[in-house]
C-alpha cells in the first residue's frame, strides 16, 4: 500500500533541518541547563534530549506521511500505560519498578513534548507562534531567576533565545509557503536565512547598544551600593536582596538551595526592652517578618497568604512613613486572640544591610515610628525605627530554642510547658480559624505524615496539645542506640532521586537532614495533622551575645530563620523551634561595634513638600503639612510655609546619606531639628500655630532631612511596579475605540471620495474641469453601487448597462465629454448645457431607481472604492485636456 | 415587481465571497494576529511572575522584556516598511499602465490535473527579505487558485530586481477549460505578518488534460472499412491493350489525360481509377456524455464523476492509441473551432470541454454500423445497449464506465485506514457523506445496474472498466 504524502521529501527535509534540528539543539541546551540548575532530571540530559528529538523527528516523519496524530498519540499513551503496568511484574523489587516507571515517565514526557512540537510545527502555523512566545516567556523568567544581574551574563543566554524565537517564527512560515518545485533549494534557503541572520544581528546589536545604559544601571544598582557582588550571591535561602538591602523571602521552596549564608553580613541591630522579672536579665525574642500559612503541593513551596483569616501581622511600609511620625494598628492585637501572660515591650531597630522597607519585630507588633540614626552612627546604620509590641512571657527565645540535649534549657522550658498544659483542647477556638490553620494537602504522602504524627504521640503518650508539640520536637531530637542523632542539620539536604517526589516525605522518612525550612515545614504538617493550629514564621533567630550592652542584639544574615508557631487559646501564637542546631556552624562574630547608644531628641519634626532650595546659601523652603513639636502634633491651619536653614543638615534617603543637590523642589521630605534652641521654647498649651511660629528662630535650624520621595533613578520596587504594570484593560479599551474609529473612517471613505468628486464637479471653475469631475463622480457613483464596467468602453457601458436600466442620459454626456477631450471642435451651447447639468440630474435619476438602504449598504464598502482606483486608467481618468 | 430575494444559500455564498475579499485585502495575516494574541498573553503571564516586592529578578525580567520589545518592534516596523514601499511603487506603476504582465500557458503540459504557467511581471519589486505571492482568479471571479510563489530559474535566485518571472505548476480541481480573469499580487514581509494585495487584470485561458492513467491493454479489432484509392503505377503489360486506361471521351476531365502516353503514341487516354478491396482500417471511438436520468446538475456527478469518466475514457483512448491503432474520435460535444497543434490536442480539448448533456442520445448520433467502441456511462439509457446490440457491427464493443467507481465507499478496511492515515484533500479522492445518502446516487446505481444487466443479456461484446467482464 502506497502511503500518500502531505508534502514532498524536499519540504520534509526542510522541516527536519530548519525547524527540527535547531529546536532539538536548543532543547538539548535547555535540558542541560535544567539538569545543572534544578537537578530534577537525574543528570541524564543527553538521553533526555534524544528522547525529545526522537519525538520531534517522528512527528515530522508521520505528518509527512499523513499518519494521524490523535491515533498515534493514543497508541503512545497506551504503550506507556502498558509499560507502567508491566513493570510491576517484571522488576524483582518494588522500588526498582517504581524507579523504572518514573524514569520511563520522564523520558516519555520529553518524547511526547517533542512529538507535540513536531506535529505542531508541521500542521499548524499558529503553533509556531505559540511555541515561540511560550519559549520566550518561560526562558525570560528562567534567565531572570538564575542569572546574576550583570549585563554580559544576561546577554549570553538571552540573545540565543531571541534569535531562536525570531528564527522559528521566520522559518516556520517560510517553509510552509515555499514552492516545492523550486530547484536549487538549498542555496535558496541558505541565502534567505543568512540575510535574515544579518538583519537580526543588526537589530539585536542596536537594541543592546540602546539599552546599555539601563542595563548598566541595573548592574550597578544590584551591586548593593558598591559592595562586592558575592555578598548577594551568598544569601541564605530565606533572605533575598530587594534592591536596597536584605529582606526575607516571600516564598519558601523546599528545594536544594545552598543554604550557606554570609555569617559576616550584619543586617541590623536591635535594642529590645524586654527583661525577665529581675529587670536585669535580657529576655530575647525571635523577630518576625512574615507568616507562611499555605503550602503549594505542586511546587513544594510555602506561601504567604495575604488574605489569611485572623491576620495579626503588623506590616507597615517604612519607606512611606515620615520620620518620627508614628503609625499604630491595635486591630492586630484582637486578631491574635491572646490575653494571657502578655505585656507591651519596646524595641529600636537600627538597620545596616536590612532593606529600609523591611519591618521586623517580635510578635505581636502594633506600633512603629521611624527615627533618626544618631549622627555619629550614620555611616554604619542607614535607617532606624522604634516599635512596640504585645509580647508573651512564654515567647522568650530561651523557651523557643530547641534544647537539643541541653538539660538546663530543657528544665527551664518546663515552666512554659506547665503553663500550657492547662489547655486541653481547641473546642473553644473559632471554627473558621481552626479550619484554616489546620488544613493539609490531600494525598498518600500527607497520609504518611499523619500516620507518623499519630505514631509519635502514641509513643509519647501525649494528650494535651503542648505535650504533642513536645513529642514532635523530641522526635526530631531522638538518637539511635549508638547515640547518633536521627535528624541532622544540613545546608544541603539533597533532593529525592526521583523527580516530583515529595521533599518533605523524603526529609522525614529518608534523608533526615535539612535546614530550618524543612524542620518547620515537617513540624507544621505533623502539628496540623494532629489538629493543632499552626503556621510557619520567618524572621530572625535572636542570640544574646552582647555582655557589654544588655538588651542589644546583633542580627547577621545567617540568623534568618523559619520556625513554627502554634496557637493556644488565651496565650495566642507561641513560637516553637524544632530545628536541630547546626553542629558544624561557626558562630557569628561577637559584636565588636558600639551600638547607637547616644540619644538625641527631635524637638521639631516637619513633614511636607520642598518648595525650593538654595545650595549656595543653604536655605530651603518647604510647605509643611504635618508637624511634631516636642513629640506632640501641632494643629496647622492647612499647609504652612517654613524657611529652613540647612547648613548643618544631613540629607538622607532610605539607602543612606546623599548630597544637598539631591533635594529637588516638589519632593516630599521630613525635616528634623535637634537644635538646643527649641529646648528653650517649650510648647504652650492652647497655643496656635501663628503664635508658636513667631517664637521660633527664622530660618529654622534643621539637622536632618529625610527624602520620602523615590530616588530619580533608583526607584523603589513599588514605584517600579506602578511604572511597569501595563494597564491592559485601558489599552484594550483604547484599542477597541481606535478600532471603531478606524472602522468608521474606513466605511466613510467611499462617501468622502464621492462627496469630494461631486463637490469638485459642482464648483469647478472651467468647463473642462467640470466635465472631468462630473464624469469621475458619475462613474465612481455607479462603481460604488456595484454597477461595474467590465471590459467595455465608457460609451458602451452607458448605453447598455446604465441608460436603459436607470433612465439616465449618461451616454449623451460621455459623447460630449469625449468630444471635448479628443476633438478640436468647440462645444455648442446645448453640449455645454449637458455638461453643466449632467451630474445632479444623473444622480437624482439613479437615486430614484435604487433605494436608500441599498445605496447605503453599497457605500460602506471600501473594497469597491479601492477596486475603482486599482484599475488601470481605462476609465478615462487620464490627463485632462 | 418587487425584487426576488436571493435564497439563503446564495446569500451565504455571497457573504463568504465578501469575507474572502475582505481577507484578501486585510493587511495583517492571521499569523500576525496570533502573534499579537500570544504576545499579550505572554505579557500578562510575565506580569504575574513579578514579585510583589522589589527584587533583582523583577528588574532583570523587566529589562529582558524591554530588550524583547526593542528587538521585536523594529523588526515589525522594518517588515511593514519593506512591504509598503514596493506596494506603493507597484500601485503607481499599475495605475500608470506601465506594469507588464505576461501569463503564458506552454503547449507542453505536465500530465494530470496540473497546469504549468509562465508568469513574467515587469517592473515588480520584491519586499526586502520578504516574499512575493500570487493568486489566480478564474471562473468570473468565483474561484481562486492557492497562493503561490514563482519558481525561478536557478541563476535568478535571490533578489530578482525589477523583473519577476518564473513558473507555477498549478494543481487544478477538474478536467475542463479555465479562464483566468485576474491575478492578485501579494507582498509579504519576512515574518509573513503583513500582506498587501493588488488585483491585476490578466486574460488567459487553458484547459486541463485528462490524467494519463494506465489500464490493462484492451484488445479491439478495427472495424471501420476504408476504401483506398491507389494510383496505378504499372504500365501496359499487353501490347495493344491499355490496362487501366481508356480513350479520352468528351466528358472526361482533361486533367486526367496521361500526357506521357500521348507524347509517345499521340493517343489521348485517361487513367481509370481502380478500387482495391475494402479493409478494416480504423477504430471508430465514440464517446457518450448522455444523461438519461437527468442528474447532470448534481454537484458530485458534475464534478468528481464527470472527471472520473473523462479520465477513464481518455485512458482507454490512450491505451488503444499506444497499440498503434488508428482512431477516429467521435463525441457528442461541440468542439469550438480552434487551431490545434495536432489531433491529440484536439481530442484532449474535446474531452476536457465535454459535459453531461441530454440532447444527443448516442443511439441517434452514433453510426452503429461503423462504430468500433462506444463508451457509455452510468447515466446513459439502458435501451441504447439493446439498440447497439441489434444494429451494431459484429466487431462493436461497448465500454461501460460505472460512475459508482468514481468515489470510494467508506467502511471496512478503508475505515480502518482512515483511522491511521489522513486522506488527501483532493476532490477526486474525497468521500462525500451527503452523496452516499442522496437519492441521486440511488437513481444512478439503479440505472447502472440496468445497463450492466442489459449488457449481460445482449450478445454484444462489452467491457466494464474496473470490473471483470
Amino acid at each position: 500500500m502506497s502511503i500518500p504524502r502531505h508534502h514532498s521529501t524536499k519540504k520534509e527535509w526542510a522541516q527536519y533541518m530548519l525547524l527540527g534540528l535547531p529546536t532539538a539543539i536548543w532543547m538539548a541546551y535547555a535540558i542541560f541547563l535544567a539538569n545543572q540548575w534544578l537537578a530534577v532530571l537525574s543528570n541524564n540530559w543527553i538521553w533526555q534530549s534524544i528522547a525529545f528529538a526522537t519525538g520531534l523527528g517522528l512527528a515530522i516523519y508521520s505528518f509527512a506521511r499523513r499518519l494521524r496524530f490523535i491515533t498515534l498519540t493514543l497508541v503512545c499513551l497506551g504503550l506507556m500505560a502498558g509499560i507502567k503496568w508491566a513493570a510491576q511484574f517484571i522488576s524483582p523489587e518494588e522500588f526498582d519498578a517504581f524507579f523504572f516507571v518514573i524514569s520511563a515517565n520522564n523520558y516519555f514526557t520529553l518524547f511526547l513534548a517533542g512529538w507535540i512540537a513536531g506535529y505542531g510545527f508541521s500542521r499548524s502555523r499558529f503553533f509556531t507562534i505559540f511555541w515561540a512566545v511560550l519559549v520566550l516567556a518561560v526562558l525570560l523568567v528562567v534567565i531572570a531567576s538564575i542569572t546574576a544581574p550583570m549585563r554580559k551574563a544576561l546577554i549570553i543566554p538571552t540573545v540565543p533565545v531571541l534569535v531562536y524565537v525570531a528564527y522559528i517564527i521566520y522559518t516556520g512560515e517560510f517553509i510552509r509557503n515555499m514552492n516545492e518545485d523550486q530547484s536549487g533549494f538549498k542555496w535558496f534557503v541558505a541565502r534567505k536565512i543568512i540575510a535574515f541572520g544579518i538583519l537580526m544581528t543588526l537589530v539585536i546589536s542596536i537594541a543592546l547598544q540602546m539599552l546599555k545604559p539601563e542595563w548598566n544601571t541595573i548592574e550597578k544598582e544590584w551591586e548593593n551600593g558598591g559592595k562586592p557582588k558575592e555578598k548577594n550571591e551568598r544569601q541564605n535561602s530565606l533572605t533575598r536582596n530587594d534592591g536596597q538591602g536584605t529582606s526575607t523571602q516571600t516564598s519558601m521552596g523546599l528545594q536544594g538551595f545552598n543554604n550557606r549564608a554570609n555569617k559576616d553580613s550584619l543586617l541590623f541591630v536591635a535594642k529590645l526592652d524586654n527583661y525577665f522579672e529581675d529587670g536585669i536579665t535580657p529576655n530575647p525574642l525571635y523577630f518576625i517578618s512574615d507568616y507562611f500559612t499555605l503550602f503549594d503541593s505542586l511546587t513544594q513551596t510555602f506561601e504567604i497568604d495575604t488574605l489569611r483569616p485572623y491576620n495579626d501581622l503588623f506590616k507597615p511600609n517604612l519607606t512611606a512613613l515620615p520620620l518620627y511620625f508614628p503609625l499604630e494598628d491595635t486591630g492586630v492585637l484582637s486578631k491574635s486572640m491572646s490575653y494571657l501572660n502578655r505585656k507591651v515591650a519596646d524595641a529600636e531597630i537600627y538597620k545596616t544591610q536590612l532593606s529600609p522597607r523591611h519591618f521586623t519585630a517580635p510578635s505581636t507588633a502594633f506600633f512603629v515610628q521611624p527615627i533618626s540614626v544618631p549622627e555619629e552612627n550614620k555611616d554604619i546604620y542607614k535607617s532606624a525605627y522604634r516599635t512596640k509590641m504585645l509580647v508573651s512571657d512564654l515567647n522568650s527565645a530561651y523557651f523557643v530554642y530547641n534544647p537539643s540535649g541541653d538539660e538546663g534549657l530543657a528544665f527551664f522550658q518546663e515552666q512554659r510547658f506547665a503553663a500550657l498544659r492547662s489547655i486541653p483542647d481547641y473546642n473553644e477556638a473559632p471554627a473558621d480559624f481552626m479550619s484554616y490553620y489546620t488544613q493539609m494537602p490531600i494525598g498518600n504522602d500527607y497520609d504518611s505524615i499523619r500516620l507518623l504524627a499519630d505514631t509519635i504521640i502514641k509513643h509519647a503518650n501525649a494528650i494535651t496539645p503542648v505535650d504533642k508539640i513536645i513529642a514532635i520536637r523530641n522526635y526530631f531530637m531522638q538518637a539511635d542506640s549508638t547515640g547518633t542523632p536521627l535528624f541532622r542539620y544540613s545546608d544541603n539536604p539533597g533532593i529525592p532521586g526521583i523527580p516530583s517526589a515529595n521533599r518533605l516525605c523524603h526529609f522525614l522518612f529518608e534523608s533526615k537532614k535539612g535546614y530550618c525550612a524543612y524542620y518547620a515545614g515537617a513540624t507544621l504538617f505533623l502539628l496540623r495533622s494532629l489538629g493543632i493550629p499552626s503556621r510557619i514564621a520567618t524572621g530572625f533567630l535572636t542570640v544574646d551575645r552582647s555582655n557589654k550592652n544588655p538588651g542589644w542584639y546583633w542580627f547577621y544574615e545567617d540568623q534568618a530563620h523559619a520556625w513554627v508557631q502554634a496557637w493556644f487559646p488565651g496565650f495566642g501564637w507561641l513560637d516553637f523551634d524544632t530545628t536541630i542546631p547546626d553542629s558544624e556552624s561557626r558562630e557569628s562574630p561577637q559584636p565588636d561595634q558600639t551600638p547607637p547608644l547616644t540619644s538625641q531628641t527631635a524637638w521639631l519634626v516637619a513633614n511636607g513638600k520642598l518648595l525650593d532650595v538654595d545650595t549656595l546659601t543653604r536655605i530651603a523652603n518647604m510647605r509643611v503639612s504635618k508637624l511634631l513639636y516636642w513629640d506632640n502634633p501641632v494643629n496647622l491651619p492647612g499647609l504652612v510655609p517654613v524657611t529652613m536653614d540647612v547648613k548643618l543638615a544631613t540629607i538622607l534617603r532610605d539607602t543612606g546619606r546623599v548630597a544637598l543637590s539631591e533635594l529637588k523642589p516638589g519632593m516630599e521630605i521630613v525635616a528634623v531639628s535637634f537644635s538646643e534652641q527649641f529646648k528653650e521654647l517649650p510648647p504652650v498649651p492652647g497655643e496656635k500655630w501663628s503664635a508658636l511660629s513667631q517664637r521660633w528662630p527664622n530660618p529654622i535650624p534643621i539637622d536632618e532631612i529625610k527624602i520620602i520621595a523615590p530616588e530619580p533613578e533608583k526607584n523603589t520596587g513599588e514605584n517600579k511596579e506602578q511604572k511597569t504594570v501595563v494597564p491592559w484593560m485601558t489599552i484594550a479599551w483604547w484599542g477597541l475605540i481606535l478600532l471603531l474609529i478606524a472602522g468608521l473612517i474606513a466605511i466613510s471613505i467611499p462617501y468622502a471620495i464621492y462627496t469630494w468628486l461631486a463637490a469638485r464637479a459642482r464648483y469647478a471653475g472651467t468647463l473642462t474641469s467640470k466635465a472631468y469631475y462630473s464624469y469621475m463622480a458619475s462613474l465612481f457613483y455607479l462603481n460604488q453601487l456595484g454597477i461595474k464596467k467590465h471590459k467595455v468602453t465608457p460609451q458602451q457601458y452607458a448605453e447598455k448597462q446604465i441608460d436603459p436600466v436607470y433612465g439616465t442620459r449618461l451616454a449623451n454626456f460621455i459623447k460630449v465629454y469625449q468630444k471635448m477631450k479628443y476633438s478640436n471642435h468647440a462645444l455648442n451651447q446645448n453640449e455645454e448645457k449637458i455638461i453643466r447639468e449632467q451630474h445632479p440630474a444623473f444622480v437624482r435619476q439613479v437615486r430614484k431607481q435604487i433605494p436608500f438602504s441599498k445605496r447605503s449598504k453599497h457605500f460602506i464598502n471600501t473594497g469597491t472604492a479601492l477596486d475603482f482606483f486599482t484599475q488601470p486608467n481605462t476609465l478615462g481618468t487620464g490627463k485632462k485636456q | 415587481m418587487p425584487a426576488m430575494k436571493a435564497p439563503f444559500i446564495v446569500q451565504l455564498r455571497d457573504l463568504q465571497s465578501r469575507f474572502r475579499n475582505f481577507v484578501t485585502f486585510f493587511p495583517f495575516q492571521g499569523y500576525f494576529l496570533a502573534f499579537i494574541i500570544c504576545s499579550i498573553l505572554g505579557q500578562l503571564w510575565l506580569q504575574r511572575q513579578l514579585l510583589s516586592e522589589p527584587s533583582a529578578f523583577n528588574d532583570i525580567l523587566l529589562a529582558l522584556n524591554k530588550l524583547v520589545v526593542w528587538v521585536v518592534m523594529p523588526l515589525l516596523l522594518l517588515g511593514f516598511i519593506s512591504v509598503i514601499i514596493p506596494y506603493i511603487i507597484l500601485w503607481f506603476t499599475y495605475r500608470k499602465r506601465k506594469l507588464q504582465v505576461s501569463l503564458q500557458s506552454p503547449a507542453a503540459q505536465p500530465s494530470g490535473l496540473k497546469q504549468e504557467l509562465w508568469l513574467s511581471i515587469t517592473p515588480l519589486l520584491q519586499p526586502l527579505l520578504g516574499h512575493l505571492y500570487f493568486k489566480m482568479v478564474y471562473d468570473k471571479g468565483k474561484c481562486r487558485s492557492p497562493k503561490f510563489s514563482l519558481v525561478r530559474k536557478e541563476n535568478a535566485i535571490g533578489y530578482a530586481g525589477k523583473k519577476q518571472e518564473g513558473w507555477y505548476r498549478w494543481p487544478l480541481p477538474g478536467i475542463r477549460e479555465y479562464e483566468i480573469d485576474s491575478m492578485v499580487i501579494y507582498m509579504e514581509d519576512f515574518f509573513h505578518f503583513f500582506k498587501l494585495a493588488l488585483p491585476v487584470r490578466v486574460n488567459q485561458s487553458f484547459f486541463t488534460r485528462p490524467p494519463a492513467r494506465n489500464i490493462d491493454p484492451v484488445t479491439l479489432q478495427p472495424t471501420q472499412t476504408e476504401q483506398e484509392v491507389f494510383r496505378i503505377k504499372d504500365w501496359r503489360k499487353v501490347q495493344g491493350e491499355w490496362m487501366h486506361y481508356k480513350n479520352f471521351e468528351s466528358n472526361d476531365d482533361v486533367r486526367r489525360i496521361v500526357w506521357k502516353i500521348y507524347a509517345r503514341n499521340k493517343e489521348l487516354v485517361v487513367r481509370t481509377p481502380e478500387i482495391l478491396n475494402p479493409f478494416a482500417s480504423h477504430i471508430s471511438f465514440n464517446l457518450s456524455f448522455y444523461d438519461h436520468i437527468d442528474l447532470a446538475e448534481n454537484p458530485t456527478l458534475k464534478g468528481v464523476c464527470l472527471d472520473f469518466y473523462k479520465s477513464a475514457c481518455y485512458a482507454l483512448y490512450k491505451n488503444l492509441q499506444q497499440q498503434g491503432m488508428q482512431i477516429r474520435f467521435h463525441a457528442d460535444c461541440d468542439i469550438p473551432p480552434r487551431s490545434y497543434e495536432n489531433e491529440q490536442q484536439r481530442i484532449e480539448f474535446a474531452i476536457a470541454l465535454s459535459k453531461w448533456q441530454n440532447i444527443k442520445r448516442p443511439s441517434e448520433w452514433m453510426n452503429s454500423k461503423d462504430a468500433t467502441v462506444i463508451c457509455l456511462s452510468s447515466l446513459d439509457n439502458p435501451n441504447d445497449v439493446d439498440y447497439f446490440a441489434e444494429n451494431g457491427s459484429k466487431g462493436l464493443t461497448i465500454a461501460f464506465f460505472p460512475l459508482s467507481k468514481a468515489i470510494q465507499t467508506p467502511g471496512g478496511w478503508k475505515g480502518l485506514e482512515w483511522l491511521w492515515i489522513e486522506k488527501e484533500k483532493e476532490p477526486a479522492l474525497r468521500t462525500n457523506p451527503v452523496w452516499f445518502l442522496s437519492s441521486a446516487r440511488r437513481t444512478m446505481l439503479d440505472n447502472e445496474k440496468r445497463i450492466i444487466h442489459q449488457l449481460k443479456q445482449s450478445e454484444i461484446r462489452y467491457i466494464i472498466m474496473g470490473l471483470d467482464t
